[in-house]
């Protein structure tokens, strides 16, 4: 028996450094240096000032949708479950909107609220659901985008996404204006490749203060700048050194995907006041692996120019890593993790 | 001499193999409880293995997606259903049960490792392979995995015994 135990033991030991040597196999960025330097003017992590723990087991937080005051809309992954935490009250609730049965309409959705009005931008689907929280009352217009990522809500008429021409398969910034039924596209924005969308796949944000959008790249160190007529302001770059993306684009007969694992330079973004916020996932040969794997990594640059101003490192509560973030005003950021909702000052960041 | 390091893990064992001693199974019932182990592992390896090679294309695709294989996705795209379906004629064999159980728990062990690994420190989780399994998330097929495990240790456990027996 004792023969058999040993040969059970050996085998996972066996089986676990199979494991280990596929990991050391793997290409991970980290494990050498990335070619950038980052500046931070102070070493500590950002300090906390509220949290709210996400208690409800079967609800997945996704995104940060509006907030108003203390209080913040958070998508779940069904479109119709919206989480409302109270940051400062801790009290976390939850709103099942009447949603008419739409196909398609997970899991690529956008929603957005400015209590009451709610706006659901669903990008399979190629509709635009607007509503009201308190009447529940919805309007559904289908729009002739072709599906669409990166949805965001300008006001209550008009959107703006990244939509994918189905048949040049190139994605294109569009305006939808539901007033006069408008669609209107950008020029020279994005790259002109035939890739769907996913070479250059990133996260939008816009910032309300300066009028302005800011598209960065995941997988690149790119990002654009552009009006809400679609102009193009400039194209910069974040201080990363990973210019082109790694993945290729393969053509299978029902869809289009990466044929390899990509490489992430940058997980999300927001803007605010005339500044740039993006969550890199690349350590800097100047950081500590320690400080870098137990934090969180913010790189700031300036809207004007995309000029790097500096980092700030946000903690990690319990491990977690930030799913999403928002500045909400110029010294305090939310940050969104699978079980809590964290509200930081920003006043010592630089 | 005695080694001191190697007490406690002589206590370990001498605990495991009291404790197992206790689960008083006679011949027949532990004899079925392996059949059905055994039967239910060949079902899995032959469905994956088959499924694997008849989409051979898309199988290896997939792999190479995967931040851990994308570097040895052919080699695994073929090794892997091949492993699976030798395993499956191990296990129908009476002379190779044993070992085909032991390879079975290797195997699972490796999946759920894997899964484990995808979960929690991969950069990029891709889609999940074809089969029933595509059906299913990251999530349940962490779980349905170390259910298999988990089988194909009480099969090693109960058919080691009974063969010593």
């Amino acid at each position: 028996m004792s023969k058999n135990i040993y040969a059970i033991a050996g085998l996972a030991l066996g089986a676990l450094f199979v494991l280990v040597a596929l990991n050391f196999m793997s290409d991970s960025p980290n494990r050498h240096n990335n070619g950038f330097q980052r500046y931070f003017k102070m070493n500590a992590p950002i300090k906390e000032v509220n949290k709210v723990k996400l208690k409800y087991s079967n609800i997945s937080v996704q995104n940060i949708c509006g907030f108003n005051d203390s209080t913040f809309f958070l998508s779940d992954n069904i479109p119709g479950n919206i989480v409302v935490a109270n940051i400062k009250s801790n009290i976390v609730d939850t709103i099942r909107l009447r949603l008419p049965p739409i196909k398609a309409l997970a899991p690529v959705f956008y929603t957005a609220i400015n209590f009451p009005n709610i706006s659901i931008l669903a990008g399979n689907a190629k509709v635009i659901i607007k509503g009201n929280l308190q009447s529940q009352k919805y309007n559904i217009t289908h729009v002739k985008t072709g599906p669409f990522s990166n949805g965001i809500t300008l006001s209550q008429e008009t959107f703006v996404m990244r939509c994918i021409d189905t048949s040049t398969l190139q994605a294109v910034f569009k305006k939808v204006d539901l007033n006069d039924n408008r669609i209107s596209s950008e020029k020279n924005i994005s790259e002109n490749i035939r890739d769907a969308g996913f070479a250059y796949d990133g996260y939008l944000a816009y910032d309300n203060k300066t009028c302005k959008f800011i598209y960065v790249s995941f997988y690149c160190n790119q990002f654009v700048c552009f009006d809400t007529s679609l102009n193009l302001l400039y194209k910069a770059h974040t201080i990363d050194t990973s210019y082109v993306p790694k993945s290729e684009i393969k053509n299978l007969t029902k869809s289009i995907t990466q044929d390899s694992p990509p490489m992430f330079s940058n997980k999300g973004n927001c803007a605010y006041n005339g500044i740039l916020y993006v969550r890199s996932v690349l350590k800097a040969d100047n950081e500590k692996i320690k400080s870098f794997n137990s934090n969180d990594v913010i790189d700031m640059y300036n809207e004007k120019n995309g000029k790097y101003l500096g980092s700030f490192y946000i903690p990690m509560p319990n491990g977690e890593r930030l799913k999403k973030f928002l500045v909400i005003n110029n010294n305090e950021i939310v940050g969104l993790y699978p079980s809590y909702l964290i509200k930081y000052n920003l006043d010592n960041r630089n | 001499m005695i080694n001191a390091g190697m007490l406690p893990r002589r206590n370990i064992v001498t605990k495991m193999r009291s404790a197992f001693s206790k689960i008083a199974l006679g011949p027949t019932k532990a004899s079925i409880i392996v059949q059905i182990i055994c039967s239910l592992l060949i079902i899995l390896f032959i469905y994956a293995g088959l499924s694997k090679l008849l989409n051979y294309d898309a199988f290896k695709f997939q792999l190479g997606r995967s931040p851990y294989i994308t570097k040895i996705a052919g080699f695994v795209a073929w090794s892997l259903p091949s492993t699976e379906i030798v395993i499956s004629i191990l296990l129908i064999v009476k002379k190779t049960k044993l070992l085909g159980l032991y390879a079975s728990f290797f195997l699972m062990v490796l999946f759920t490792g894997y899964i484990y690994m995808m979960l929690n420190y991969s950069p990029f989780l891709p889609c999940s392979c074809g089969g029933i399994l595509s059906s299913m998330s990251w999530t349940q097929h962490f779980y349905f995995n170390i259910l298999f495990t988990c089988l194909a240790l009480i099969g090693v456990l109960i058919d080691s015994k009974s063969e010593t027996s």
